[in-house]
């Protein structure tokens, strides 16, 4: 097998994820045609296609973050950071899940100052938040608490459920060093991971982002933290 | 009014190369409401259709197909065009794979970015979010409708006085406005403020191009860096980085920079000509070579190659031909004949290039030593010379000092090329003196600064004598002549010296800020001329 030539593994995957994006992209678009009209017609059918809708999306991010990971790692995660405002990508994330909310009556609270803008890239906070929100939708008993603020100079953005909570192997995980983090352990790993890279990607003066997981809060299940610079 | 009823009375135009998708995206807009929906399968067909109907909202697919501009290049040719209108809302549809070269662009960013796949719901706040600022902002963009920059940054500071969400959207403007009026110390301290708070690329490369507008290459230097060093692609950073080391005399930095460019972006004509003509000067004619056969074929069948591409290749041809050895040589000869004796066949009606042909071919010639071909195409130059009706052209001129520098036995052996180039004020290259330049640069701005115009210009115009190849201070010299002018100069005084300075900047890219001041500058001319 010397001279075989070297396959980059990572890059043939990445271009294999690409091409899966695209096909999800047209499924997913067919999907949102489709409640639409079933909408309409059956109540049923509109459940099952809330519940397609959701696991595709769930598909999409885990793909997005797959990607991102690749990028990161051949050095090519180039962030955009602009000024943005928090109401703004709080309801870009209600949006996107909104079929799912509504067929599973989950009762969002928002939280957050209509002026509170901070810089950072947009996709990148967004999708890491969407996973972390789409988590919550599944494991919270129909209620979630999305709040943003500001304090000592750092943009804080919390979400809560009032669910189970994370389990103590997850809690333990956010203090681990990068290295250490066991992939195969579950998705969850996976999701965790991405969202310490993006957040320490975002940096400032000096400082940078991070993310912080505990139980409890003010609806007794799960809360995650994002805060950065 | 609720967000189905908003986009009823709207105007779309989807671009997009993939059919699926072009039909999945209607869809989504007749979900929410739109009834107007056109549809261009490339980028030319967008531009027509956009031309024609100016549409409240554009949706373009940044891949286009190989065949096709990508949707960068066309938001950039609405912009510079001035086609596009600045309350039309653009938005970029993007592939995951593309978004770093999105991202590459900082010059005339979109309102704003999808990535697929997705949802209605999502396209429908982002166009409401984008919709608002827009209506927000209508005051100051009716201003950059009109071209009307001052009028734009007085808009601007009356919505940061009001403390407008948009603020910073307004600093950004105004930063852009003050560029594009040559303003470059306020420019400057606009972009400050913002970079005081964090590093911003936009407005670190806003802060990069004041400084070169300063004649502070070395600070210009030190952002771009930071830009490139925070996005890897953001590849106008490398190309004004590389001006930056020309003004500076460093050519094989600049030229570093801009192989790093290419490798980036590699459809720029105008950064694969400017890759030759430094490849050149640092005797680099292999690499001079592979770029300018480049400009030619990205050029092909379009109107922007101009007679100096086909010239700048043979140039370089002979030069990689004449030290080249064994089965290159042959290869690199067979390749001289068949190109020059096909330019011959394409240019019949143009006698000057014609000319400039058989300079090429008397170049050749010596380098490969054939003396009787020599002589004969040198008496043919000159019968066609003595024929010549018109006025010498810019290419020949330059052609002919090409010959004159490198080759000067071709004008020598012949009196009535010699005396053409006499007549014609055909000069070999000056001897250019780039650090004295940038000194004197700084010198005239500050005469200025102190409003002592005549010294300024005087000042000015020696340093462009020594570095004429100097946007800068080309460009500065234009804005102190066309002052000079309004306050009642006679029109012949200064007017040498502004059309040696229009030659300078001519070639400037119709998406840099500074076009809008050239623009600006040869109307006002016309304008003087007139009267």
């Amino acid at each position: 097998m010397k001279n075989q030539p070297q396959i980059d593994f990572s890059t043939v995957l990445a271009s294999a994820v690409h091409d899966m994006k695209n096909s999800l992209c047209m499924l997913i678009q067919s999907i949102d045609h489709l409640s639409l009209s079933a909408s309409k017609h059956s109540p049923e059918d509109a459940e099952d296609l809330a519940h397609l809708h959701y696991e595709a999306s769930r598909l999409n991010t885990n793909l997005l973050q797959l990607l991102s990971l690749y990028r990161a790692e051949k050095h090519q995660l180039p962030l955009t950071i602009e000024e943005h405002y928090i109401v703004d990508i709080v309801e870009e994330l209600i949006a996107k899940n909104e079929v799912y909310i509504k067929n599973r009556e989950i009762k969002v609270e928002i939280n957050v100052d209509e002026d509170l803008a901070w810089y950072l890239d947009m996709d990148l906070i967004g999708n890491l938040l969407n996973d972390i929100f789409i988590n919550a939708l599944r494991y919270s008993n129909e209620k979630i608490i999305i709040s943003g603020y500001e304090e000592n100079g750092k943009l804080h953005i919390k979400l809560e459920d009032n669910g189970q909570g994370y389990p103590e192997s997850m809690l333990d995980l956010v203090d681990m060093p990068m290295q250490q983090l066991d992939l195969n352990a579950g998705r969850t790993g996976l999701g965790l991971f991405f969202a310490r890279l993006i957040s320490s990607a975002h940096e400032n003066k000096g400082e940078r982002g991070e993310i912080r997981l505990e139980n409890g809060g003010e609806l007794g299940g799960s809360v995650f933290k994002l805060i950065l610079p | 009014m609720n967000a189905l009823n908003r986009y009823v009375d709207k105007s779309f135009l989807i671009i997009d190369d993939f059919a699926e998708f072009r039909s999945s995206l209607k869809n989504i807009l007749i979900s929410i409401g739109a009834n107007d929906i056109d549809i261009a399968v490339n980028a030319d067909s967008g531009l027509e259709q956009y031309q024609q109907k100016h549409h409240d909202v554009v949706l373009c697919d940044y891949n286009l197909g190989d065949d096709s501009k990508d949707g960068q290049q066309l938001l950039e040719e609405l912009n510079y065009r001035e086609i596009l209108r600045k309350d039309s809302i653009f938005i970029m549809v993007t592939a995951e794979n593309s978004m770093e070269m999105v991202m590459g662009a900082i010059e005339y960013s979109p309102d704003d970015y999808l990535t697929k796949p997705f949802t209605k719901q999502t396209l429908r706040t982002r166009l409401d979010r984008v919709y608002q600022k827009k209506t927000a902002l209508n005051s100051v963009l009716t201003e950059l409708n009109k071209q009307k920059h001052e009028s734009a940054v007085n808009e601007c500071n009356e919505l940061i006085k009001a403390r407008s969400k948009y603020t910073v959207t307004c600093l950004r403007i105004k930063g852009d406005c003050m560029l594009r009026l040559g303003l470059y110390t306020k420019a400057k301290k606009i972009y400050d403020t913002v970079l005081q708070q964090r590093e911003i690329i936009w407005a670190l490369m806003g802060r990069g191009k004041s400084w070169l507008g300063l004649g502070q290459y070395e600070l210009a230097i030190s952002d771009f860096d930071k830009i490139i060093n925070i996005n890897h692609s953001a590849v106008s950073a490398y190309d004004l980085k590389a001006e930056a080391f020309i003004a500076l005399g460093e050519k094989q930095k600049a030229l570093e920079t801009l192989d790093q460019a290419c490798k980036i972006s590699p459809k720029s004509i105008s950064r694969f000509r400017l890759h030759g003509d430094l490849s050149v000067d640092l005797t680099q004619f292999d690499k001079a070579l592979i770029s300018y056969k480049k400009v030619l074929s990205l050029g092909k069948n379009s109107v922007v190659l101009k007679e100096e591409d086909q010239l700048h290749y043979f140039n370089a041809l002979i030069k990689s031909l004449a030290t080249a050895t064994g089965s290159q040589q042959t290869k690199l000869t067979a390749e001289f004949n068949q190109n020059l004796l096909q330019q011959k066949k394409l240019n019949k009606e143009n006698q000057q290039f014609l000319i400039c042909l058989n300079l090429i071919k008397a170049t050749y010639c010596i380098e490969v030593d054939k003396e009787a071909e020599l002589a004969q195409t040198v008496s043919d130059i000159a019968i066609q010379l003595t024929k010549m009706s018109d006025s010498i052209r810019g290419f020949l001129r330059d052609q002919l000092i090409h010959s004159k520098s490198h080759y000067p036995q071709i004008i020598e052996s012949s009196k009535s090329i010699s005396d053409f180039c006499v007549s014609n004020s055909v000069n070999e290259n000056k001897a250019l003196n780039i650090l004295w330049a940038n000194e004197q640069f700084i010198k005239g701005l500050k005469a200025e600064q102190k409003k002592q115009n005549l010294e300024a210009i005087k000042i000015i115009s020696e340093a462009y004598q020594a570095a004429d190849f100097n946007l800068t201070i080309a460009l500065k010299l234009m804005t102190l002549i066309i002052q000079e002018f309004e306050a009642g100069a006679p029109a012949d005084k200064y007017m040498q010296l502004f059309e040696h300075s229009v030659r300078t900047v001519k070639n400037l890219d119709p998406a840099d800020q500074r076009f809008t001041l050239f623009r600006k500058h040869l109307k006002s001319i016309k304008t003087i001329l007139a009267r």
